[in-house]
């Protein structure tokens, strides 16, 4: 190839990553994503609904990319040379090309919308978190996860887990003005828990609001406050993405009978959850529940995936690996207190990665 | 799909030919079997197909795009959405069940009328050969009058997804379809 067509192909590139970078693209895409994540799970069997949903986003994409290239006067011809050169790689990240290939490519387009669902599964969880009050002790524990989640991942979690941050701080702001009125309220249901075998949870006992506070600088929040109109939205779209929740696919007895039982319980230092003062109705209690079997078993699953095995199993539920410890108090019942614990870590885990990568 | 060939796999210059397949065919015929014995997977735990699957498999040195899609009754209607740039069908047929010999003959002559199928080679899998109450291949393919079709390249190819027996003759046609088609 001539030198000069080289430069060619690399304004070209250049170009259009500098598009793919920018909000002309990033934000219909990524609230595309947002509104239709939902009912993508990673079953290897794909519902008919995906393909509507897909056909949606390929046309989208495709009329992004048109308006786009002709405003910059770049022909399709020129577009696909680029795109598929090396520089394309070199010159984007992959998580932007993702986005454009996907529309191509089926596969790439559910793997891309199941981690969606999750992180705003995550995003959903925080939330939560953030009007009971409580953060976690630390974070250091329960990194196995994590580790198990490929750094190509959490390239794909950190912009938005970025994005949750700020969101996470008006959280924190309005749970300022709603501290106050915080009060026990004892839960109606008593869920038999499944262990999570691999996360090793440590929590302080803790049964004082203050005490709990006290554990908040340890969680990187104390960035500045931007409350931007573009913030509130997103809180928005969180919060009705709470308020829909999908049904915990783990009815289905299959997943369940079938899982592992790699229980590190000896580890495990489950203490008393230091969650106190929910105020949560009953209806949104139920469905942090639904959340946390959702979450819990959609994250399972990924990891398994990743194992990338043809025989491995989902990882269990682990029903009857209960740790041994003091009876619930007057708050959540004690699994239900736990179990909380974990998602909050989780979540907290994935802000953690974001904010000590920036 | 508009003009810049999305959905036809040009962004990603793989080097490798991609083939679009579709495996189709009435609930129970074995085309979910059929599918995983292709990839080289467990074939005992398989339930009916709620949606769809899709697999790729490699074969003479082409990338098979495999979608396998449900075929009960209620799911057949969303069928003709998943026929678009198509590259090949593949039918399959419980050969033990002669009572839906009518319905899946039907269902397969309404297909080939689709227009986004037109003109693209048709394999039917006579399956599940190993029952002793199967009908021989030749029979279905009377029974479907096969030998009608002018306009389309067609072989049928009496096979077990169960036991894997057939299935790479079925291939090998398939493949050599493929390399007709590109001369
Ligand atoms: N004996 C025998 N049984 C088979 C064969 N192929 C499939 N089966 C059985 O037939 C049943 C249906 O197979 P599936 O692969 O689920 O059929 P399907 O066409 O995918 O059905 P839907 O998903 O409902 O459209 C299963 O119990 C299979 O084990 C075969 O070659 N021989
Ligand atoms: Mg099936």
């Amino acid at each position: 190839m001539a030198a000069e067509e080289e430069d060619d192909v690399e304004w070209v590139v250049d170009t259009i990553a500098g598009f793919l970078r920018g909000p002309a693209w990033s934000i219909p895409i990524l609230e595309f994503m947002e509104h239709n994540c939902e009912v993508f799970d990673d079953e290897e069997e794909s519902k008919l609904s995906y393909t509507e949903i897909y056909q949606e986003y390929q046309a989208l994409v495709e009329r992004l990319l048109e308006d786009y290239l002709k405003e910059v006067g770049i022909n399709e011809e020129k577009f696909q040379e680029a795109f598929s050169s090396p520089l394309a790689k070199t010159h984007t990240s992959q998580a932007i090309l993702q986005t454009v290939l996907a529309a191509e490519d089926f596969r790439l387009f559910k793997k891309m919308m199941v981690q969606k669902n999750i992180e705003m599964q995550l995003q959903a969880i925080q939330i939560i978190k953030e009007r009971n009050g409580v953060l976690p002790e630390c974070l250091t524990e329960g990194s196995d996860v994590f580790s198990e989640i490929e750094q190509e991942e959490m390239k794909v979690l950190r912009e938005v887990l970025r994005k949750s941050k700020e969101e996470y701080e008006i959280e924190q702001e309005r749970k300022r003005t709603e501290e106050a009125r915080a009060k026990l309220k004892a839960p109606d249901v008593t869920h038999n828990f499944p262990g999570d075998s691999r996360e090793a949870v440590k929590v302080k006992e803790s049964t004082e609001r203050a005490e709990d506070s006290e554990e908040t600088p340890k969680c990187p929040l104390e960035g500045s406050h931007k409350s931007t109109k573009e913030d509130a939205k997103r809180v928005c779209a969180v919060q009705k993405g709470t308020e829909n929740l999908p049904q915990p696919s783990c009815t289905k007895g299959k997943e369940d009978t079938k899982k592992r039982s790699a229980g590190k319980s000896s580890e495990n230092t489950v203490q008393k959850a230091g969650v106190k003062g929910p105020d949560l109705s009953e209806t949104e209690k139920q469905q942090l529940k639904q959340r946390e079997d959702y979450l819990k078993k959609k994250r399972d699953l990924l990891l398994a995936t990743k194992k990338e095995s043809k025989n491995n199993v989902p990882p269990p539920p682990n029903t009857d690996q209960k740790e041994e410890e003091s009876p619930p108090k007057e708050g959540m019942s004690e699994e239900k207190q736990r179990l909380l614990q974990k998602r909050k870590m989780l979540a907290e885990k994935l802000k953690e990665e974001v904010i000590s990568k920036r | 799909m508009g003009e810049l060939g999305l959905g036809r796999s040009k962004l990603k210059g793989s080097p490798e030919q991609e083939l679009r397949i579709v495996l189709l065919g009435l609930d129970n015929a074995g085309k979910t079997t059929l599918l995983k014995r292709l990839a080289s997977e467990e074939v005992s735990t398989i339930t009916p197909t709620q949606g769809f699957n899709i697999k790729s498999v490699h074969s003479h040195g082409l990338k098979l795009n495999v979608w396998d899609i449900g075929g009960q009754r209620s799911i057949r209607p969303y069928w003709k959405k998943y026929l678009g740039s198509t590259d090949l069908l593949i039918y399959v047929i419980d050969s033990a069940d002669q009572k839906r010999f009518e319905e899946t003959g039907q269902e397969l002559a309404e297909l080939t009328e689709d227009e986004s199928l037109t003109g693209v080679p048709l394999l039917v899998f006579a399956n599940k050969q190993d029952l002793v109450t199967a009908a021989p291949a030749a029979e279905i393919a009377e029974g479907l009058s096969l030998h009608t079709y002018r306009d389309r390249e067609w072989q049928i190819q009496a096979c077990s997804a169960l036991s894997g027996e057939g299935v790479q003759d079925g291939m090998n046609w398939i493949s050599s379809q493929i390399i007709n088609r590109k001369k």
